[in-house]
Parts: structure tokens; C-alpha cells; sequence
């Protein structure tokens, strides 16, 4: 996949995996697996800018004597999940327009 | 490859990152690993998963980054203790907290720093650029992560904030090499202490917050000394030049030989110089209490507030001058000194001085006491003036 386009929605499908509740880095990439590969080296720079961004907030929790960060979305995080969806319908039309057969 | 060869190969390729951002990101692969490895994984497995060190380095740093046979070679020698080592030009060494320092020369010439306590390190040093100090066993999360920068020579080993995180912190012994004969200045932060015995510098500055200095046999020019609440402790060293400064801190010098002079002033710290010789000595305590026992001094300037002021066995060739306001002063001494005087407010004076002397002695509302026994000519004077306090003074 074009490397620009997959980038922006890899950003809103982290999102909308933390739209359904706190997340560490694993448990993202496990819950994504059905629906799109991704690996860790992708996830890093993800996280990064998302939370440069303020999309998304990260805190440590202990796990098994070590510490494991969370990440947890926000308002921010939330709107960007809504514009891509609005954004989406022109994506489509452009979509359709690029598939169509000319007559 | 294994997790910690992973580690130490990440921590080579991320050296272009700022500390910090290095730091986050190999926490992140470090706890990917063992994230999949609890689900079943095997570590090779897990690793692997990971993607190649070039591709993530070169997403992180914008930079085409080959693995060099360097990130090999530190993999590879398994058995040494990891140790960091810098050219001579470096001449500021900052050690954050909660670290003991034991300083000792270096048989080339060149800066080392060795874990003592067993702690192996992986060292990417970046040239004037930062350096990462990575504990090199598995347990990453148990607060051994540790950074050495190097910024513009200034060398700072920094224990991990993890470590306090856990709160599993425990004082991590340092082993630093300085070349022999070299200038240093050497910055502690809060616990951090330093020691060594047996060394020779050039001009050193070493500053510690709440830990101590303790420093044994040695020889410098400049010396300079510097604690807010740790000791200061000094043991037979021989230089040009000290000084001294410290808050609350004890100030304790012995055995030690100063060709010019020594600078010692302390808040509420106690000063103590016991068999210490020098050209001249000025100190100045606010609450600190002084004590000062044999010796031999050209001059001396001892000045305080509060804070006692006790000479003895000292000799002084030329002058002394011992000032306090509500401090008292006693001396004992048994060399003669041309030109003695002694001042206080409310602080009484107390003085026992062989030889002789002609004496002049003032109290506004105190007693005075002179036994003096001199009988014929003498250019020693000998003056002491209070306000309040009581006078007694014994000479002859």
C-alpha cells in the first residue's frame, strides 16, 4: 500500500483500538491482526506522533515486576477518528472514480 | 539473536537520538519482546517479530544505518565488565544520583568508567554527541538503565528515573579512571559520593550535593571542594591552593601540606584542620564550630558567628587574627606568635600561649584575667577585646 495513505490510516485504526479502552504496545498489534498487519517497528513511530499530536496520553503501570506503558486516547484522539470517517466519503469517490471504466 | 543482543545493537544504531528518545525507544522493543514472549513466544521468536535494527533506526533517525561490526564486537565480548571510556580532552564528569565513586588512575592516559557492583554496561559513546549506558542484563525494567552523556566533554552518568520509579533503588558503585596528573571537575548529584586514595591531578573541583567526598593521599595544585550537606573528609594531600565551601556539611582535613593557602567557609558545618600546614588559612563558619590542632601556619584569619573557635598546637609564624560574635575562643599554644589577636562580642576568650608577650586586654562589662609572666622587652603583642564575654588569658 501506498506508504502516505497507509500511514494516515494506520493512525486512526491505533485510535480506534484505544477508543475502546486503554492499550499497551502488543495488545494493539494483537487486536489490529485481524484487520491489518503491523509490527512493532511500525507501531513505535505511530505512538510517537500520535502523541506529539495530543491524540493520544501515556502512563506506566507495573506488570510482572517491570513496567509496561499504557496508552490512553483522547478528546483530540476522538475527533480525529470522526474527521477521517467524514473524509472517508471523498476518499471513496476518488476511489470509484479511479476504478471506473471508461466508456 | 537473543533480547540483549538485540538491546545492545539497538542502543549502537540509536546513538544519533537524543538520550531521552533512545532511552523510550529501546524500552518499547525491550517490552514488546517480553510482552509476546509471556504469550508464548520463544525469545528468538519474539525478536524476530521485532523487525530488522536498520529498518527501525532508520524510521526513528531519518538515517541509512548499517549495523558495523562494532554493535558485533560489544555483543561478543560477554565476559568483560562494560566500561566507558573517553579521551583525555574530557574535563567535566557529571555523576547524577545514588552513585558511589571510586576514583583510581587509569594506566593509559584515558577516562574509564567501570561498574563495580557487578552491573555490565553497554557504552555507545557518540563522539561529542550523547552516549547511552545500558545495563546489559535482561531485566531492563528493574531500574538499570542507565545514560552517559557526553555533551561538549562533559561527561554525566544518570541513573534511570525508572530506578526510582520501582523505588528498588540501591547506591550503584562506579569505578572511574582518571589519567594520571589530569584537570578534573567532577559534578555529584543528590547521593552521589566520591572517594579514592593514592592520586595526583592537576587543578580539581569536585562538588558534591548530599553526598560525601572523601578523598585520601593525594596530590593536586588547585584543589577545590564544594558540599551542601555531605562531609567533606581529606587525608594527607599536598597542593598549591584549597578551598572549601560547604552548607551543613562537616569540613575535615588532616595530615595535609598547602604551599599557599587554604579558603575554608561553611554555614553550619563543623571545620576541623588537624596536622594541617599551609602559607596562610582564612576561615569563615557562620553556627560551624572550628577546630584546629597542630600544624603550622604563616597566618591565619578565623572568623565566625556563632560558632566556636579552638586552636591547639598550632604554630603561626606571623599572625592571627580569630574574630567571633557569640562564639567562644580558646587556644593553646606553644610556640610563640608575633602578633596574636583575639576578638568577640558576647563570646568569652580563653588563651594559653608559651613565650613572651606584651598584652592588652579589654572587656566592656566581662572579667579579665591576665597571668602574664614576661619580664623584659618583647616584640610579640598579644590583644583581646570582648564586649560581653569573660577574658583569661595565660602567657610566659
Amino acid at each position: 500500500m501506498d506508504i502516505q495513505l497507509k500511514r494516515g490510516i494506520l493512525d486512526v485504526c491505533v485510535l480506534k483500538v484505544l477508543a475502546g479502552g486503554d492499550s499497551y504496545g502488543y495488545q494493539i498489534i494483537k487486536d489490529l491482526s485481524d484487520h491489518v498487519k503491523i509490527s512493532e517497528s511500525t507501531l513505535y513511530p505511530i505512538l510517537k506522533r500520535l502523541e506529539a499530536a495530543g491524540a493520544l496520553t501515556v502512563y506506566s503501570r507495573e506488570h510482572n515486576g517491570r513496567l509496561r506503558k499504557y496508552y490512553s486516547i483522547t478528546d483530540v484522539g476522538r475527533e480525529r477518528i470522526k474527521v477521517f470517517l467524514s473524509e472517508w466519503d471523498e476518499v471513496m469517490r476518488a476511489y470509484d472514480f479511479i476504478k471506473e471504466e471508461r466508456h | 539473536m537473543n533480547k540483549k543482543e538485540f538491546i545492545e545493537r539497538l542502543c549502537m544504531g540509536l546513538k544519533s537520538l537524543p538520550a531521552d528518545e533512545a532511552q523510550k525507544t529501546v524500552l518499547f522493543y525491550s517490552e514488546a519482546i517480553n510482552d509476546r514472549m509471556e504469550d508464548g513466544m520463544t525469545e528468538e521468536q519474539a525478536v524476530a517479530a521485532m523487525g530488522s535494527i536498520s529498518e527501525i533506526v532508520r524510521e526513528l533517525c531519518g538515517i541509512e544505518y548499517t549495523e558495523s561490526e562494532s554493535a558485533d564486537k560489544v555483543s561478543a565480548e560477554d565476559d568483560k565488565v562494560t566500561e566507558y571510556t573517553a579521551a583525555e580532552s574530557i574535563s567535566e564528569i557529571e555523576i547524577r544520583r545514588g552513585m558511589c565513586v571510586n576514583l583510581v588512575h587509569s594506566v593509559d592516559g584515558l577516562i574509564h568508567i567501570k561498574s563495580l557492583t557487578g552491573e555490565r554496561f553497554i557504552v555507545s559513546p557518540g563522539g561529542k554527541g550523547e552516549i547511552i549506558v545500558t545495563r546489559a542484563d535482561d531485566e531492563i525494567f528493574k531500574g538499570d538503565f542507565q545514560k552517559l552523556r557526553s555533551v561538549h566533554d562533559v561527561v554525566e552518568l544518570v541513573s534511570s528515573s525508572l530506578v526510582n520509579a520501582l523505588k528498588s533503588f540501591a547506591s550503584i558503585d562506579i569505578q572511574l579512571e582518571l589519567p594520571e596528573g589530569c584537570d578534573i571537575k567532577l559534578r555529584l548529584g543528590s547521593g552521589s559520593s566520591v572517594r579514592g586514595k593514592g592520586l595526583s591531578f592537576g587543578d580539581i573541583s569536585f562538588k558534591a550535593s548530599s553526598g560525601d567526598i572523601k578523598v585520601e593521599n593525594v596530590k593536586a595544585s588547585k584543589v577545590a571542594f564544594t558540599t551542601a550537606s555531605g562531609d567533606i573528609k581529606i587525608g594527607e594531600l599536598t597542593g598549591e591552593q584549597v578551598v572549601f565551601n560547604s552548607v551543613s556539611g562537616d569540613v575535615e582535613m588532616e595530615n595535609s601540606s598547602v604551599s599557599d593557602t587554604i579558603y575554608v567557609r561553611s554555614a553550619s558545618g563543623d571545620i576541623e584542620l588537624d596536622g594541617v600546614s599551609a602559607k596562610g588559612a582564612t576561615t569563615l563558619t557562620t553556627s560551624g564550630d572550628l577546630s584546629l590542632a597542630g600544624g603550622n601556619f604563616n597566618t591565619l584569619s578565623l572568623k565566625s558567628t556563632s560558632g566556636d573557635i579552638d586552636i591547639s598546637g598550632t604554630g603561626i609564624k606571623e599572625k592571627l587574627a580569630a574574630a567571633t560574635i557569640s562564639g567562644d575562643i580558646t587556644m593553646e599554644i606553644g610556640e610563640e606568635c608575633p602578633l596574636i589577636k583575639l576578638e568577640a562580642v558576647s563570646g568569652n576568650v580563653e588563651a594559653e600561649i608559651a613565650g613572651r608577650y606584651k598584652t592588652e586586654v579589654n572587656s566592656v562589662s566581662g572579667s579579665c584575667r591576665v597571668i602574664n609572666s614576661t619580664t623584659g622587652e618583647t616584640e610579640n603583642r598579644l590583644t583581646a577585646n570582648t564586649v560581653s564575654g569573660s577574658i583569661k588569658i595565660v602567657c610566659g
